[in-house]
């Protein structure tokens, strides 16, 4: 019985200490909210003020599509032709910017693959051999692959390049991170055989760890291709290739169909993009059964 | 946004004893218009820095919050875009811009917006050109030879950087679309931008804006070219200029229009008697030699409206 | 025959792919090569361009150091300030939005396949809508300043964790729901104490880490005019004051650093 009571007593301790906690946290957690509300103008007052036209501009961005003449030609306005009557030289931006991530993903993964290794734990000669690769690589991924790009746009100019290049260094130290973290939960057993029958460094990565960690390394960097075509999508605001320029342009003129239907086509090319990317990755996983 | 209210009414009350004997100059006080603008914002372009930009506009914003007793603050866009938008949204109440970024507010905040002064330069005329520029080595010495070349635009609602060119480009026969007369035409993402784009062989040639008057080896009296000569950002020995426009209106000090009648008068009055009244705060704020500001109409902005609706129909020529 | 032939002859695989195998992958590699080289050309990637654009980035690099807060420091640090609480109210709006639409995107809420189906196929769709690009709205819409960048990254985040949050709750195990329905309690309490506790570590985790995403990312939203830190960034891009833009980078990788440090220490005690 009186185990029983002290179990009940001992629960309602802990509960409204559970719960003077929780209430602690709330109550910083609204403070910090208000704070931030006041800091970056969200006040109420804008926001309704502001509300109408929000919906007002997405309400523009609407395609102005007539059902009786939607498979019309390009001159009637109404027809689905006639909203997306940019459809190629658009379509034609999208592959360039499928390419372009395709390129910097390449490009970042291969340079993570060499940086990961010293930075994993497991196989890096020395503690600060570890440490030093580990910040390397964390600087490459805070840096936003924007801010990149606005650099590059000065020492490579106007163009695909400076994105691919920008899209490229974050990606290392994105990937780096994440091939890095395969790396040390691989097993290490195989490692310890190679080594123990004389093989180098090198012979125990090969033999190893890569086969080990390969479908792993493959499916993220799956992953990061879709990520990086988003990011390719909008890095040509700053000048560095793909749609991102062309949609920057028509946001700038208020263009507001061409918004519309650009917009409309980053959503179908992403989905496709990752449904097939997904695809992809099951595939490269279930391999290792 | 930092209003350093003690220092602005000192300086405040020191240059209104020296412009006491400006008349024209609005009286400080609170406005009944107040009420409705409790701050006044005022729309600036980014690309300078912010050190220049707010030495520029320091002495202008004081006398204007010592003048009216209303607090001034700057909102700062990345392009004339961003400014439009902010019109079009009520955001702003006035700012400076291109005869076509005025233009463009006009259509995009269905008439929002009245221009109240353009400035006026030394010389008595109202209005700048726009000129094309190549390297000095390119070996391209005209527009004709220009066929087949790359060429920068500055910003979409340029006046002088893309709409105005691209209007007499087509009256005189050449696509200014890329691949058709010109190899490739893009945006360098400002004016000096492209002057940079064109210096690193990104471009072979881009437009911008220069008062047109003066000598060119110095980058004319007044424009982009002039700006960046002083920055020591170019040196006009390795460009040419090989294309001028006809004289395009100066750009105008534009109010929002659903503002109170009382402030947009105030508004005029105040910058009209600012070049006597504070000669060294509008020589500042001006950044040139012009003389002063004269008023303007909307009907003599009614040629870029125009412009801007012929562009967008002929968008869908191809 | 000799031992190794015969081997050979038994366990083929062993000694390395067959001749077709072979042949295919030296296709592929040929392909790629050649896919490579077609790109070289298209984006315009030369060596000379290359060495010119890597000098010219050591030219700029040399200036950067050392790093240097300049005249406006104030701006830099109301910047920081902005991005830090665009990305903290941006998180809370999505996660507390994300929450109701992550249950119906559930499978084992929302029964009805079809429903399910589109729901989920809607949160895709949005999801390939980038921060900068709702940006762009919304500035359009409420005008410049955070207040649309605020906006930016609820928009952008309702979509991302409606779907981590659909997901979740799918993975729950459902004995315990069942439990409580067992026991006799109604289908909203089986959700409270059989769902909701299994779940709300993992949100909690999902949203902390969206919010240290999000500081990343609202530090480009100002690029655009949408408050924080980016325009400052831009802006001293466009007039190349190289050392402050590398004091305002390493400044941003600071703050990144230590909400990514306060956000573990947060899921250490919610969820640990």
């Amino acid at each position: 019985m009186s185990a029983a009571a002290s179990l009940e007593t001992a629960f309602q301790a802990r509960r409204r200490t559970r719960l003077v906690g929780g209430l602690g946290g709330c109550i910083a957690l609204c403070a910090a909210l208000l704070l931030a509300g006041w800091v970056s103008e969200a006040y109420p007052s804008s926001l309704i003020a502001g509300a109408p036209r929000i919906g007002e501009y997405f309400w523009k961005l609407l395609p102005d599509l007539r059902p009786p003449v939607l498979f019309a030609g390009t001159e009637t306005q109404g027809s689905l032709a006639y909203w997306m009557y940019r459809i190629d030289i658009w379509l034609w931006l999208l592959f360039e910017t499928s390419q372009m991530a395709a390129l910097a993903t390449l490009s970042g993964a291969l340079l993570a693959a060499l940086l990961c290794f010293p930075a994993a734990i497991n196989l890096a000669a020395n503690r600060a051999v570890h440490f030093a690769f580990r910040r390397v690589l964390e600087l490459f991924r805070s840096v936003p692959d924007i801010v990149y790009a606005l650099i590059l746009v000065w020492t490579f100019g106007v163009g695909p390049l400076a994105g691919i290049l920008a899209i490229a260094l974050h990606t290392v130290g994105a990937l780096g991170k994440l091939f890095a973290e395969v790396v040390e939960n691989a097993d290490m057993r195989p490692w310890e055989a190679v080594r123990a029958t004389g093989g180098t460094w090198a012979h125990g990565l090969r033999f190893a760890i890569l086969p080990q960690v390969l479908p792993n390394f493959l499916s993220y960097v799956l992953l990061r291709f879709e990520i990086n075509v988003r990011g390719a999508t909008v890095i040509g605001f700053v000048g560095a290739g793909g749609i991102g320029q062309e949609l920057y342009s028509v946001i700038s003129f208020n263009y507001y169909q061409e918004i519309g239907a650009i917009i409309v086509l980053i959503i179908l090319a992403v989905s496709l993009i990752d449904l097939t990317s997904e695809k992809l990755r099951t595939l490269a996983i279930g391999r290792v059964e | 946004m930092i209003t350093r209210r003690g220092a602005a009414a000192g300086l405040g009350a020191l240059m209104l004893a020296r412009g006491a004997l400006a008349q024209e100059m609005p009286k400080p006080g609170k406005r009944d218009w107040a009420k409705e603008i409790p701050v006044m914002r005022i729309g600036l372009l980014g690309g300078e820095n912010d050190a220049d930009r707010l030495a520029r506009v320091d002495g202008y914003k004081k006398l204007m919050e010592t003048t009216f007793e209303v607090p001034v603050k700057l909102l700062v866009a990345a392009d004339y875009a961003g400014v439009i938008q902010a019109f079009a949204a009520k955001q702003l109440e006035s700012a400076y811009m291109s005869p076509a970024a005025y233009a463009a507010a006009w259509l995009e905040s269905d008439g929002d917006v009245v221009p109240l002064v353009v400035t006026q330069e030394q010389d008595g005329s109202k209005s700048y050109v726009s000129v094309m520029y190549v390297r000095a080595d390119s070996g391209i010495t005209s527009l004709a030879e220009m066929k087949g070349h790359s060429l920068a635009w500055a910003d979409p609602n340029s006046a002088s950087g893309y709409l105005i060119p691209r209007a007499e480009f087509r009256a005189q026969g050449i696509d200014p679309e890329p691949g058709k007369y010109f190899s490739s035409t893009g945006f360098a993402g400002g004016h000096e931008q492209a002057v940079v784009a064109v210096l690193n062989h990104q471009y072979d040639a881009g437009v911008t804006w220069t008062s047109g008057i003066g000598d060119p080896a110095e980058g004319y009296t007044r424009g982009n070219l002039r700006m960046m000569v002083d920055k020591k950002m170019l040196d006009m020995k390795d460009l040419r200029i090989i294309w001028k426009s006809r004289p395009i209106l100066n750009g105008p000090l534009t109010v929002r229009k659903s503002t109170p009648a009382s402030y947009q008068a105030d508004m005029l009055a105040f910058h009209l008697a600012l070049p006597t009244a504070y000669p060294d705060i509008y020589h500042t704020f001006d950044m040139g030699s012009g003389k002063g500001w004269v008023p303007v109409q909307h009907a003599d902005f009614q040629v870029f409206i125009d412009m801007l609706q012929q562009e967008a129909a002929q968008r869908r020529h191809r | 025959m000799t031992d190794v032939a015969r081997i050979r002859a038994r366990f083929p695989r062993a000694f390395g792919p067959p001749p077709l195998t072979r042949a295919l992958r030296w296709l592929g590699a040929l392909l790629f090569v050649v896919w490579l080289i077609a790109l070289c050309f298209w984006f315009d990637i030369t060596p000379a361009r290359l060495s010119r654009g890597i000098s010219g980035l050591f030219v700029i690099l040399r200036q950067m150091i050392p790093p240097s807060p300049g005249a406006q420091w104030q701006d830099i640090l109301q910047g920081l300030a902005e991005s830090v609480a665009m990305a903290l109210l941006g998180t809370f709006v999505a996660a507390v939005i994300a929450l109701p639409l992550g249950f119906l995107g559930a499978r084992n809420v929302l029964v009805n396949a079809l429903a399910h189906f589109s729901i989920r196929r809607v949160f895709d769709g949005f999801r390939g809508v980038d921060q900068l690009i709702w940006a762009l709205a919304f500035v359009r819409a409420v005008g410049l300043g955070p207040l649309a960048g605020v906006l930016a990254i609820a928009a952008a985040d309702i979509c991302v964790l409606a779907k981590l949050f659909a997901e979740a709750i799918e993975n729950a195990d459902p004995r315990q729901k069942e439990t409580v329905e067992a026991v006799g309690g109604s289908r909203l309490l089986a959700i409270r104490f059989g769902l909701l506790p299994q779940v709300l570590p993992v949100l909690l985790a999902q949203v902390l880490y969206g919010f240290e995403s999000n500081t990343r990312s609202a530090a480009i939203l100002g690029v655009v005019g949408a408050g924080g830190i980016g325009l400052q960034i831009a802006e001293r891009i466009k007039v190349r004051y190289w050392d402050e833009v590398s004091f305002i980078i390493i400044l941003i990788l600071v703050t990144v650093a230590v909400i990514d440090q306060v956000s573990a220490r947060v899921r250490r005690r919610l969820i640990g």
